[in-house]
């Protein structure tokens, strides 16, 4: 069926059809190039790998290899439960978390309400510092245990301040029609303002999900037991598996003999691993994300 | 006149900065000289343990003893696997304590002690528990600031040399994490330890602080770098495998480059292009004044030469495109026919590399001069990883420590090296046809690089593959003798935290130059910001340090 343009647009001419459909494409594949290399070379052996010097580019002998080393030890598996457990907990004690926090500093009455957001915001301006957070996480005995991936990074400003605006953006009327239906803050939260909210939770559950799915710094600060660690550590680890800088005493000190040197098949299935859960969510999130980001960051 | 700072460079001090921020300690960072000392060779040879070979394993390869002081041995090498490996302890080392032991690794990390036969089997011939805390070892500075910082120190912990030189306050931080060593190990005390006692006196040198003995040392090779070249397309092709000089590497260059047969003389070479262009390693002293490599006439002939490569497209593309282009891969596949490695990155390639290669070979260039005079090489630190053991510990736990690293010092040939080394027999490793250890899926798995962190042993040549550890302990004999004698031979000295800073972005700005962003002129200019910057302030200390020790 042909919609009739509006009067104040023409049909664009089919030059121009062609032209956008030229650089659209070019943007695409420039897009998909490298992406296409990554999973060919995850695919391939290694001489395809050594003929190539490097990322593959056409196609030769394909194998699963690098997938079956990587899942063989057991290592892998059990990094992806562990990240699984973190990302999805996480997300939801943040969620919980900056939601009532949001809500409860978006009421213009509630109490000491402009100075617990002041200092809210002074954390976008001021980082707690490396060793002042370590010293919190081992006086609170977090050391080793997963809370310490969790609870020090489970509320972030941005997010705070993204909801926050989306609430006060919620007409008053709406909020005190429910109170004379007798609603309590609890039920105007959870009944009327969460339902109005589905975009904007939507988007920064999927900021903090990808937060937590892709954090391995404090992983390294915190874990010192290496069987906890979570996906994107024992990633890195895969990756820069016999690269010590001992002055070159690498194969030494880091393969003594048994451990194989990196090799590029394996580091792109890694890097094809940690990309597929953030590709599986994206699309079913991405239809809030236009609207719930910029609703909240264009009206304070 | 306004300071010209380039992209690079800025982002280059950018890093630094946050390098310095990252590694503060709550007192802060002390500027300039702040963390550098330096101790005289008599009082470090008097805290070092005596030195008592091990007679249970002689290598069929012979060394080179080093002479020069603050110099490490050329250890030797073995050409084939011993069939019996030798008993180097009789007595149970541990008395059944339990340790935490926290080691640096690069790969993936394996189960934990309780799903790990691996450490199992190696804690029960020890006769001790010991539990590592493996930390990622690129990110490992971070995690021991923090750990140190906050006193929540492990019972053995192991620090690489070069983290340590990120940190700021370390001199402090030693005394106060740390148990003093001396009383167990100095002179005739190490006896209990004889394994300890095996490690060479120059790399206990290198684990003293503030006047203690403070670590069991991991004893290094001599050589940082070597000129590396694939020998089996060398000598199937006939070109020259031994140029004299810096003229006949470059027309061998020119003429082993073929970019329509995806052939290119060299990947990154330009670590190895300093010593054939004789600049000092660190500082020269002539005149009764110190010169710093950077200012030395041989650096701007070195610049321009480096140019000349880079300008005429002797360094493969994808080198000169991205600094961490994947040269392994590019060696084997015969892309890059020449570039410099440390010796260990000979090895690595034979690994990756023989087994769908089996003609693979490598060979090191023959040191030599730009001019074709007397050559000059540099040398290591005679130290690059040290174990140190938590302070305040009952001297009981101490001693139990040092007998667990002691057993750990096993050298290559015993039993105890091929436990911690490849786990149990048929277990975790078989023999494979050439007499080596080959790991089995069990021992891919559970061993991990760990027991040989906790103290070093002497650094023997132990190749599966005889051809190339003959060449190359060949090489490294025959190179000894070029090793450029510093003016701070035997000093132990730890680098000022604001002039080691400067390196990297200094050095960013002189990459600039060879690879034609900059002109050759430059090279001045960029020498008195250096200078401006705290190279200066470096040459005062390590004037200082000549004066203190009667050298000026």
């Amino acid at each position: 069926m042909k919609t009739a343009n509006p009067s104040w647009a023409e049909r664009p001419t089919l030059i121009g059809r062609f032209g956008k459909g030229t650089v659209l494409t070019g943007i695409v594949v420039c897009v998909l190039f490298p992406l296409y290399m990554v999973v060919l070379t995850s695919l391939s052996t290694q001489e395809a790998v050594t003929r190539a010097g490097g990322l593959v580019l056409i196609p030769g002998e394909l194998s699963l290899a690098a997938y079956e080393q990587l899942f063989a030890g057991g290592v892998v598996t059990r990094a992806v439960l562990v990240s699984l457990g973190v990302t999805t907990v996480g997300t939801l004690i943040s969620l919980t978390v900056t939601v009532l926090a949001a809500y409860g500093l978006s009421r213009p009455g509630s109490l000491l309400h402009r100075p617990l957001l002041f200092l809210v915001l002074l954390t976008f301006l001021f980082g707690p510092g490396m060793i002042p957070k370590y010293l919190v996480v081992s006086g609170l005995g977090l050391v080793d245990s997963y809370w310490s991936l969790i609870l020090p990074v489970a509320v972030t400003a941005f997010n705070l301040v993204v909801m926050r605006a989306f609430f006060m953006n919620i007409p008053k009327e709406v909020t005190d029609s429910a109170r004379i239906d007798g609603a309590g803050e609890f039920t105007i939260l959870a009944r009327i303002v969460l339902p109005m909210s589905k975009g904007v939770t939507a988007v920064i559950g999927l900021l903090y999900a990808v937060g937590y799915w892709n954090s391995f710094f404090d992983a390294v600060l915190y874990l010192n037991d290496s069987s906890k660690w979570p996906l994107q550590l024992v990633l890195r680890q895969y990756v820069y598996q016999g690269q010590s800088l001992f002055a070159g005493q690498s194969a030494d000190t880091a393969l003594a003999g048994h451990a194989m040197p990196p090799n590029l098949a394996i580091q792109m299935s890694i890097v094809v691993i940690a990309l597929l859960p953030v590709l599986f969510v994206y699309p079913f999130v991405q239809r809030h994300f236009t609207k719930g980001v910029i609703i909240g960051a264009v009206k304070g | 006149m306004h300071p010209q700072t380039s992209r690079r460079g800025f982002l280059g001090l950018a890093g630094l900065a946050a390098l310095a921020t990252a590694c503060s300690t709550p007192s802060g960072p002390r500027p300039g000289t702040g963390g550098a000392t330096a101790a005289a060779k008599e009082k470090l040879t008097s805290l070092a343990p005596s030195y008592i070979p091990f007679q249970g394993v002689q290598p069929d390869l012979p060394g080179t003893k080093s002479t020069i002081p603050g110099v490490p041995d050329v250890s030797g090498g073995f050409t084939s696997y011993p069939a019996n490996p030798a008993q180097a302890l009789t007595q149970k080392a541990g008395k059944g304590g339990g340790y935490k032991a926290m080691t640096p690794l690069w790969g993936p990390p394996p189960p934990g002690l309780a799903a790990n036969s691996y450490f199992q089997a190696v804690n029960a011939d020890i006769g001790a528990t010991v539990e590592f805390q493996i930390a990622d070892g690129n990110t490992y500075v971070d995690k021991a600031i923090a750990r140190l910082a906050a006193g929540d120190v492990p019972d053995i912990m192991v620090i690489p040399s070069w983290e340590i030189d990120k940190m700021a306050d370390f001199n402090r931080a030693v005394d106060q994490a740390f148990e003093d060593l001396t009383p167990y190990l100095q002179g005739d005390k190490v006896k209990p330890y004889p394994l300890l006692a095996n490690l060479p006196t120059a790399s206990w040198e290198w684990s003293v602080w503030n006047g203690k003995l403070m670590a069991v040392p991991f004893p290094t090779e001599p050589y940082p770098y070597a000129l590396l070249y694939r020998k089996d397309l060398f000598d199937k092709n006939g070109w020259n495998d031994s140029p004299k000089t810096a003229e006949e590497l470059y027309q061998l260059g020119k003429e082993i480059t073929d970019p329509k047969a995806k052939r290119w003389a060299f990947g990154a070479i330009h670590e190895m292009a300093w010593p054939i262009f004789k600049v000092p390693q660190e500082w020269r002293y002539e005149g009764g004044k110190l010169v710093h490599k950077y200012e030395t006439p041989e650096f701007e002939q070195m610049l321009a030469w480096m140019r000349k490569l880079y300008e005429e497209e002797l360094i493969h593309p994808n080198v000169v495109s991205s600094k961490s282009a994947n040269e392994k891969e590019l060696i084997g596949s015969g892309q890059i026919l020449i570039y410099r490695d440390g010796l260990g990155g000979w090895k690595e390639l034979l690994i990756q590399h023989r087994p769908r290669n089996p003609d693979f070979a490598l060979n090191a260039f023959p040191v030599f001069a730009h001019d074709g005079s007397r050559p000059i090489m540099y040398h290591n630190n005679a130290a690059g990883i040290f174990t140190f053991v938590k302070k305040g510990l009952p001297k009981e736990k101490v001693e139990e420590i040092l007998s667990i690293l002691n057993w750990c010092a096993a050298p290559f040939g015993t039993k105890e090296y091929e436990l911690s080394n490849y786990g149990v027999k048929d277990k975790h490793f078989t023999l494979g046809s050439d007499g080596f250890p080959k790991p089995t899926e069990l021992g891919t798995k559970e061993v991990a690089y760990t027991y040989g962190f906790l103290g070093g042993r002497p650094l023997y040549v132990d190749w599966p593959f005889p051809d190339a550890a003959k060449l190359n302990l060949e090489w490294q004999n025959n190179t000894f003798q070029y090793i450029e004698r510093n003016p701070f031979a035997g000093i132990r000295i730890q680098r000022p935290s604001k002039y080691s800073g400067l390196q990297v972005p200094t050095e960013d700005k002189f990459t600039d130059i060879m690879r034609g962003r900059r002109p050759l002129g430059d090279a001045k200019q960029i020498v008195s910001e250096w200078r401006r910057d705290g190279g200066d302030e470096a040459r005062e200390f390590y004037m200082k340090v000549l004066r203190d020790n009667g050298r000026a």
